[in-house]
């Protein structure tokens, strides 16, 4: 039986100073090629995942060509210079595990979780299309991907009521070429204009192993593990240019901008969406607090008010969405029959006018942090969670052990940090969009003062 | 490509299984790990059994609003006390079983399972919260019933099995609205009694503890009736193969769904079935998504099921495909069905994939103490012999094509198929007439066959 190191977690979360013991033992390094590999055993249950998470994503395209990061993804599954077509899902499916993928503004992580005698196989495969994913690339191939994207577009997002809202909110949100504007899927046109010129280019830049983490987590030997790397990742060669992101600063609004969207609902709904913080600021976990109390349990700020006491709401959402540089904090609301969106948008701002001047209660503050914290590590149950934390704190924060000082720091907030968020970034400046039914355009928050978007 | 390595030995999961005083049966598994305990109350029957004619819809509506408030607490301070902890809470009942589950960290399970048990012991089921739970359900129905896959699935029960069938009960907004306070306290007092209840424990507990923390906890827990009996109408023959036509106008995708009734779990056909249902499409790779999606790019993602349970669950294949090609995804649907009973023989590494597929994902069903705690009350709701896991891989391994071949001939009546599709009519209506499939018939919002039909 593995040595205990969990039941001091509750009680080491608090301490300064020396620092917490991480949540996930794990070892680290670094090839001559600048990949860096993470290893995290754990022997519970006979299964490994692999993830190899690259520093890119939407961010680093560029209007004209979005939607590249995520159709790349795709093509990832079509096979390599060693891999033919089919054997991925082979060796992740067919023998009981399995293989995904997953696009992100800031990075695209590729994930495998398999019995654990398939361990060696799962490195093969991503070292051979991180290597040699260009030697099987073919125009029909990225023709097909092409067409799996454009249905995955319209299920998740033109064919879905509500669909379209991030798309619209992010382009009223930020300037043209802002890196979070454009929505990680793309656009159909862009989709159309993607040549495998532009797709070869757009690996050759950022899929080399210096801007990649390997993490294995799971029922490994790491001994025998740092062999299987070095033989399938050190020869690897670098990227055609050294890794550089765009500069992202988050920003402000001066104003508030009202926009009103026709689309196949049975009821409005409405989104109020400011510009905040990235990853890194110290001031994203009062913001995560923030949405949790404003709206997510049933005793949150907006939650309580509009769907229990008034009935004005059949749901309140409210959430801080922290990408690397930048974010974005969103409420959404939707209605109960009889009540308006200029209803919810007014006590909306009732409640959050409050909260800016008085700020939260401890205890509404302390139920907030033991939530998160106990989410926090439910998710470190599965190999797979422990592989993304750690990928992601390395990718993020250079650090593969941030969860654990991150949850520390939460436990650590107080009614006036979040207090201070609220009034920092809850201002006026915002975006406002109403999606209404066909031919309601009546039914917006405000419809006078708001304009059509399409 | 790498060889695999020895298989890793799965362990079944070895488990203590008592009686409380109450009458409920106990499952206890103590696993070392992270400081997390599972508790599950699993109820054998569900909505089929237990819901009065005429009220379906009245099994979730009671889940719900057992957690407005209790005779020693209101909703909001059940809400604020399982927050102060941390801990996941929630009650779901399904077709024909329900669980009461609670994940918490070690060292608040003493009082987590005090709230569990007061929620419900002493739910008071308030009549504001029952108006606003009833609110909140139609609005959600209505938020549904603009989804193509609901669509489907609605449309789906009610043609196969017709609304005499439990199986065909398909939520209505007029008994909804129809349902009393006097409906769920009846309900509430009928469904949740310790005679059919399996509570399962898994974490960091022992044995001797778990028993004890749950005879204080569920004390006052009254016993009720005896076991549960599952008892379905029989169905009348299926009717000849049609398709059946909701319209969605301006659709950029339809949702199918095609099906016919099938066998209950308890079918020694199971493994056989189980195998069948990978190839033809429950694997990525299985022939309908590989031909649909990868060859054709039609669509994200077809796949396939059995449903099984305790009466004539169907057989169903569904996905959403790209409008244009609705009625060529069809045919492709019915040739690859027909393929699998001998036009087009399996090949060894199909079936050998299939059961590695199942197989060697099973120990990954014991990864998180949920998990197994969903995995061990499954045995009893779905009444499956103790020893299922130990005995799954032989089983498995024991299906032969010979099986494969009759099962396939056996179950998957062509002649007798509901196709169901929610599109666009205008676009499709009239490519689908003349498939040769089959009548089409356009369904009313009621899943009634509407005036006109070609």
């Amino acid at each position: 039986m593995r040595p205990s190191i969990w039941r001091s977690v509750a009680g080491c979360l608090l301490m300064v100073g020396a620092g917490p013991v991480p949540l996930v033992p794990f070892q680290r390094y670094t090839l001559a090629n600048g990949l860096t590999v993470i290893f995290a055993p754990n022997h519970d249950v006979p299964t490994v995942t692999v993830d190899v998470t690259y520093h890119v994503g939407s961010k680093n395209e560029r209007p004209g060509r979005t939607g590249f990061a995520h159709l790349f993804e795709h093509v990832m599954f079509t096979g390599s210079g060693h891999v033919p077509y089919g054997m991925q899902d082979r060796l992740t499916e067919g023998v009981g595990g399995m293989g995904d993928a997953m696009t992100h503004y800031d990075r695209t992580s590729f994930f495998e979780s398999v019995p654990s005698n398939y361990l060696e196989d799962a490195l093969w495969l991503e070292s051979d299309r991180m290597g040699f994913l260009l030697d099987s690339l073919t125009q029909a191939k990225l023709d097909n991907q092409r067409d799996v994207v454009k249905n995955e577009r319209r299920q998740h997002i033109d064919n879905q009521p509500y669909g379209r809202n991030t798309e619209l909110i992010d382009a009223a949100l930020y300037p043209p070429d802002y890196p979070y504007r454009w929505l990680i899927l793309g656009s159909m046109a862009d989709l159309s204009a993607a040549s495998l010129d532009d797709v070869r280019q757009f690996f050759r830049r950022w899929y080399g192993p210096e801007n990649a983490t390997l993490t294995i987590a799971g029922d490994f030997d790491p001994r025998q593990a740092t062999v299987w790397v070095r033989r399938y990742f050190a020869d690897l060669a670098r990227g055609s240019a050294p890794a550089t992101r765009p500069a992202v600063a988050p920003i402000r609004l001066a104003a508030k901008r009202r926009l009103t969207y026709q689309d196949r609902v049975p009821s409005p709904q409405l989104t109020l969406a400011w510009p905040t913080v990235g990853e890194s600021s110290p001031e994203r976990p009062a913001l995560e607090i923030l949405g949790d109390l404003l709206g997510v349990e049933r005793t949150s700020r907006l939650t309580a008010t509009l769907v229990y006491e008034r009935g004005a709401a059949a749901e309140v959402v409210a959430v801080e969405h922290a990408n690397e540089s930048a974010g974005e904090f969103v409420i959404t609301m939707t209605p109960t029959p009889g009540h308006t969106l200029t209803e919810l948008e007014a006590a909306a701002d009732s409640v959050i006018d409050r909260l800016r001047r008085e700020g939260p209660t401890a205890d509404e503050v302390q139920r907030a942090t033991a939530e998160r914290a106990f989410f926090n590590i439910r998710n470190l149950e599965s190999n797979m969670g422990r592989a993304r934390a750690l990928s992601t704190g390395q990718v993020f924060h250079d650090d593969p052990d941030f969860v654990t000082k991150d949850v520390a720091r939460m436990r650590a907030l107080t009614p006036h940090d979040v207090q201070r968020v609220a009034e920092r970034y809850l201002s006026r400046g915002r975006v406002t969009l109403s999606v209404v039914p066909i031919g309601q355009l009546g039914a917006a928050s405000h419809p006078d003062q708001s304009t059509e978007v399409h | 490509m790498p060889p695999a390595g020895p298989a890793p030995i799965f362990h079944p999961p070895v488990w203590t299984e008592s009686t409380l005083s109450n009458g409920a049966r106990l499952v206890v598994l103590p696993r070392r790990g992270l400081p997390l305990v599972a508790v599950a109350i699993h109820f054998e029957g569900g909505a089929d059994q237990f819901e009065p004619p005429g009220k379906h819809g009245v099994a979730q509506l009671t889940a719900r609003t057992m957690n407005d408030g209790t005779t020693t607490r209101s909703g909001d301070q059940l809400s604020m006390a399982l927050a102060r902890v941390g801990a996941e809470f929630w009650t779901a009942i399904g077709a024909e079983d329900g669980a009461i589950r609670l994940v918490v960290l070690r060292e608040h399970l003493a009082t987590a399972l005090g709230l569990a048990a007061d929620e419900l012991l002493h739910p008071t089921f308030p009549a504001a919260a029952v108006a606003r739970r009833k609110s909140l359900a139609l609005v959600a129905l209505r938020q549904q019933e603009l989804t193509g896959s609901y669509l489907d699935s609605s449309a789906f029960a009610h043609v196969v099995y017709g609304p005499g069938h439990p199986y065909g009960w398909v939520i209505d907004s007029a008994i909804i609205a129809s349902l009393t306070r006097d409906d769920l306290v009846a309900f509430h007092a009928a469904y949740f009694r310790p005679a059919h209840a399996v509570i399962t424990v898994v974490g960091d507990v022992d044995v001797a503890s778990a028993r004890q923390l749950l005879e204080t906890a569920f004390a006052g827990w009254r016993s009720g009736s005896g076991p549960v009996s599952y008892h379905y109408p029989s169905l009348a023959p299926g009717r000849p193969t049609a398709i059946y036509l909701m319209d969605r106008p301006g659709a950029a995708q339809s949702s199918i769904l095609v099906g016919l009734p099938g066998p209950p779990r308890t079918t020694p056909d199971y493994y056989a079935l189980e195998v069948l249902n990978k190839i033809v499409g429950g694997l990525f790779q299985s022939r309908i998504n590989h031909i649909i999606r990868e060859e054709k790019g039609w669509t994200y993602r077809v796949s396939s099921m059995f449903a099984y349970g305790h009466g004539p669950g169907a057989f169903t294949i569904g996905g959403d495909v790209v409008t244009a090609k609705t009625d060529s995804a069809i045919l492709i649907v019915l040739r690859e069905l027909r393929g699998v009973q001998g036009g087009r023989p399996f090949t060894e590494d199909e079936i050998a994939q299939a059961k590695a597929a199942l197989i060697q994902s099973l120990p990954a069903r014991f990864a998180t103490v949920d998990g197994t705690g969903a995995a061990i009350g499954q045995l009893y709701t779905d009444d499956l012999p103790r020893d299922y896991y130990a005995q799954y891989a032989s089983r498995v391994q024991a299906v032969t094509v010979t099986d494969l071949l009759r099962v396939a001939n056996q179950y998957l009546d062509l002649a007798h198929l509901a196709i169901v599709v929610a599109g666009d009519r205008a676009a499709i209506g009239a490519s689908l007439a003349t498939l040769g499939v089959g009548p089409v018939v356009a369904l009313d919002a009621h899943y009634e066959p509407a005036g006109e039909n070609r």
